[in-house]
């Protein structure tokens, strides 16, 4: 047997048992809190796939997720590491909405264009992160935290001052026209048509990322810069594209939300899907395929939460903690796999020339400027 | 004499299932120099690891000096009187000479580490056994002949009985060999012991009483300096006899073809790492660079390989200057460039052999942007065939092959393609490095043909033997100058190399 073969059934292996072991925490966690456990315990576990509403509420839960991990994974794909994406979730958010809320013509065709502003908008400032690290060398961890905490701030902005509703109690805009909302798909849940997409991007990802040499040559970057980089791949703009892919599908994550449940601007519209989007990558071991069962996973114990907080005695409050005992317990284990890995990648890279051109971190500026990392590949 | 150490049918598995070691038995005399041979993952580092006390064996025994020894960590074997000297040395270099020596055993006074007393212990042992070293000096201006000798001091202040060097000489020059052999002949004569490992034949049998030939995990021969012949040890190594090929240098040499004008580069502080490097090789022959490490060879290759722009001076390939020209360009204009450096820059070690192996090749094997894995993988098949690279596993990491076959792979990725009968120029770095005497020939061959058929080839290495055994003509790098440009095929002796590498050109000496 090989030795990456083993590594993955370790690892497979590891996970399994770890799922096993949440799982019969947050079992005990019910045993204790619960008069009726066997009850509450069926509700948790079983209550998703009980009916319509709560599947296709497990299904929906899971469809930004598939799109926010995915970007995240893209990132991490090529090396970087996107912790923006909650951030570039408003940013799509409000580019798609402002369109739709102020539509120069009413047609559902103005749907596709909002969601390509959105993907624009998040890929803008998830771009602009990576810019700085190959223009400046400063690093796109912090970069794309800083401009994604900027962009939540931004995005309650222009919702209180241009867009809110001075009628409605908090900070809301008015509702989309229906012709701009979703139609749902297994009524009375909220499941559309953003899932479905979410499942064929993740697919394509895979396709690009796997069999393209396009693909080839971002994960080539992300597996080493330095032998990228002698092999005549053009690095940073590999990078630069990986990045703004990224903030591309977390914006459309955005404007799905708005089209999809929300139906309006809110404020606190994402609900952490950037963040969960990091967890849902790393579960996913960072493949594109991955990312559907981890945001299914991910979904299936919201929902879970959801139903058990609503039909048993387990409060809304218990069911949460539940739920994220379990995931952050998965989640636990899945940045063991990957610090295990980024590891060695990070001793690959270390010392001159392992730096991502052209910026003052790497060798290449001193001697000459970008162009000795450019190529015209 | 009696049996000094004695091992019997040592064994060791590595993660369950690289046999390292299968059934050693051994013994060595005391005063005596006694060499393990063989070839890469023959299983001698492990044998001297687990005399050393860093491996613990799976099955065996040992004795010392007539008692059962079973180290369990190195400072067992310390307590028994057996030191061992690494391959990569193990010393801080922000810590002077004297400071290194006493670690871990400090003289003291007042609860203070008496570093005057450290200094003249230090002293007093370098010259006593003639060892010269300056203890106040910092590791790190030192060379890597003096940072060795400071861990061969560091073990003789221990006392130690058995002294156990892991390839001592492939970092040095012929000079610092000389010395380094002088010092083991002073600790035989005070009756102490020493196993020396080795790659290099000759100097087996410059220094060696007895001899110890592995394959395998095995011992395969054991020979008495009198009785043992060159030949005979190679075909004992290798457990066939390999058919010597006769070297044969370059006929008459083309025109030029790579050139570089008074390429310099200069470090955030100024220093030069190149300081105009004038020098142009010619269709059809071998240029080699000697020097010892770290004398600008790095800043060369990879300013060659378009990985660095240099701070003045100017490359030019077939008349078009390169100067700034990307890695791709490069290529496509017909230079290959095999870095030094195989896992850092050669290879990404996380990807998988097939994921290395295709880097060259996978945009001719694409149709509109989408890779064609079949026909890819026949590709790779058939270059792995040709350059007789062993990977059973295609999908397996590439770090998991051995120094060898990475060393052939990435030749076949960077030479191989079909692009190949377009090579202009080659720049390879230290090629045969850390790989067996096999695949050092089959390197040798290669540049030897690509040569014939009128490649310019600049061979950059620390290892004479090779510079001597393939060039044409010979310049030496010495603080990130050409201080020499020699004679090459066999008219420059290794003595003459020695001295340009240590000390530079003459004007330099005179100064």
């Amino acid at each position: 047997m090989t030795d990456r073969l083993l590594d993955r059934l370790a690892d497979g292996l590891s996970l399994a048992l770890t799922i096993g072991v949440a799982l019969v925490a947050g079992a005990v966690i019910i045993w204790l809190t619960s008069a009726d456990p066997g009850h509450a315990l069926r509700a948790f576990f079983l209550g998703p796939f009980q009916n319509k509403l709560f599947f296709g509420n497990l299904l929906q839960t899971a469809a930004p997720l598939l799109l926010t991990g995915l970007g995240v994974a893209v990132a991490f794909q090529v090396g970087a590491v996107n912790l923006g994406a909650e951030g570039q979730v408003y940013a799509g958010a409000l580019a798609g909405a402002t369109l739709l809320l102020f539509p120069p013509f009413v047609s559902p065709w103005l749907i596709p264009v909002a969601v390509v502003a959105a993907g624009a908008a998040g890929a803008l400032f998830a771009w602009l992160a990576g810019w700085l690290r190959t223009r400046f060398g400063a690093t796109e961890v912090i970069g794309s935290f800083l401009i994604g905490a900027a962009l939540i701030q931004l995005f309650d902005f222009f919702l209180r001052r241009y867009l809110a509703d001075p009628t409605a109690g908090f900070p809301t805009s008015k509702p989309l026209a229906a012709t701009f909302r979703l139609a749902r798909l297994l009524p009375p849940s909220n499941l559309n048509v953003m899932f479905a997409i979410g499942i064929v991007l993740a697919v394509v990802a895979f396709f690009v990322l796997y069999r393209t040499t396009f693909g080839y040559r971002i994960r080539l970057t992300g597996l080493s810069v330095k032998y990228a980089r002698y092999s005549g791949i053009r690095v940073g703009w590999h990078f630069l594209v990986a990045m703004a892919i990224s903030g591309a599908l977390a914006g459309i994550a955005g404007v799905g939300e708005v089209m999809g449940v929300q139906g309006r601007l809110v404020t606190g519209l994402s609900n952490n899907l950037g963040w969960n989007g990091v967890t849902v990558a790393l579960v996913a071991r960072l493949h594109p395929l991955g990312v559907i069962p981890a945001a299914l996973l991910y979904g299936y114990l919201h929902s879970g939460a959801t139903v058990a907080g609503l039909t048993s005695d387990v409060s809304p409050r218990i069911a949460a903690i539940i739920q994220s005992l379990i995931f952050y317990l998965i989640t636990a284990q899945a940045i063991y796999v990957w610090l295990r890995r980024r590891l060695g990648a990070a001793r690959a890279n270390a010392g001159p020339g392992g730096a991502l051109p052209s910026g003052a971190a790497g060798r290449p500026r001193r001697q000459g400027g970008p162009s000795a990392a450019r190529s015209d590949r | 004499m009696a049996p000094y150490l004695v091992c019997e049918g040592l064994s060791k598995t590595y993660g369950g299932t690289l046999r390292a070691l299968h059934g050693v038995s051994l013994s060595v005399e005391r005063g005596k120099v006694h060499a393990f041979i063989g070839e890469n993952g023959a299983g001698k580092s492990t044998l001297a690891k687990i005399i050393g006390g860093m491996v613990a064996p799976d099955a065996g025994s040992m004795s010392f000096d007539g008692k059962p020894y079973a180290p369990g960590k190195p400072r067992d074997a310390h307590a028994h009187g057996i030191g061992m000297v690494h391959q990569h040395f193990t010393l801080f270099p922000a810590l002077t000479v004297a400071e290194n020596i006493v670690l871990g055993d400090e003289p003291t006074r007042l609860g203070q580490v008496d570093i005057a007393r450290a200094v003249e212990e230090v002293r007093a042992l370098s010259e006593e056994y003639g060892m010269p070293l300056d203890p106040r000096r910092r590791l790190h201006d030192l060379s890597v002949g003096e940072q060795q000798r400071v861990e061969i001091l560091k073990e003789l202040r221990r006392d130690v009985e058995l002294l156990i060097l892991d390839e001592p000489t492939a970092v040095l020059t012929p000079q610092e060999v000389e010395r380094l052999f002088k010092g083991i002949r002073r600790l035989i004569r005070e009756n102490r012991t020493v196993i020396f490992i080795a790659h290099k034949l000759e100097e087996v049998l410059a220094i060696a009483d007895e001899i110890t030939v592995m394959r395998k995990g095995r011992v395969v021969g054991h020979r008495d300096r009198a009785e043992a012949t060159k030949e005979e040890l190679v075909q004992l190594m290798v457990g066939e006899s390999l058919p010597v090929h006769e070297r044969r240098y370059g006929a008459e040499p083309g025109g030029e073809k790579l050139v570089t004008r008074e390429l310099t580069i200069r470090d955030e502080r100024g220093r030069p790492e190149l300081d105009g490097i004038t020098l142009s090789v010619n269709a059809g022959e071998i240029l080699g660079l000697a020097g010892v490490e770290g004398n600008g060879q790095q800043a060369l290759e990879q300013v060659l390989g378009g990985l660095i722009t240099p701070t003045t001076g100017s490359v030019v390939l077939n008349g078009a200057a390169i100067t700034r020209a990307s890695p791709a360009r490069r290529r496509r204009l017909g230079l290959a460039y095999v870095p030094a450096d195989r896992l850092e820059w050669g290879c990404a070690p996380q990807a998988s052999v097939f994921e290395n192996a295709m880097t060259q090749c996978y945009r001719r094997e694409s149709t509109a942007g989408i890779l064609r894995r079949r026909r890819l993988r026949q590709v790779v098949r058939s270059m792995f065939k040709r350059f007789d690279v062993r990977a059973p596993d295609l999908d397996s990491p590439i770090s998991s092959l051995s120094g060898g076959n990475i060393q052939k792979l990435i030749l076949a990725r960077e030479l191989g393609s079909e692009r190949s009968e377009r090579l202009e120029a080659i720049v390879i770095s230290n090629p045969s490095r850390g790989i067996d005497i096999r695949g050092v020939q089959f390197v040798h061959d290669l540049l030897a043909g690509y040569r014939d058929a009128g490649c310019a080839i600049l061979l950059i290495s620390t290892d004479l033997d090779e510079i001597l055994a393939l060039s044409d003509r010979i310049g030496v790098l010495y603080t990130g100058r050409l201080v020499a440009m020699l004679p090459g095929q066999g008219r420059t002796s290794k003595t003459e190399l020695g001295r340009y590498m240590l000390q530079g050109d003459d004007k330099e000496r005179a100064a």
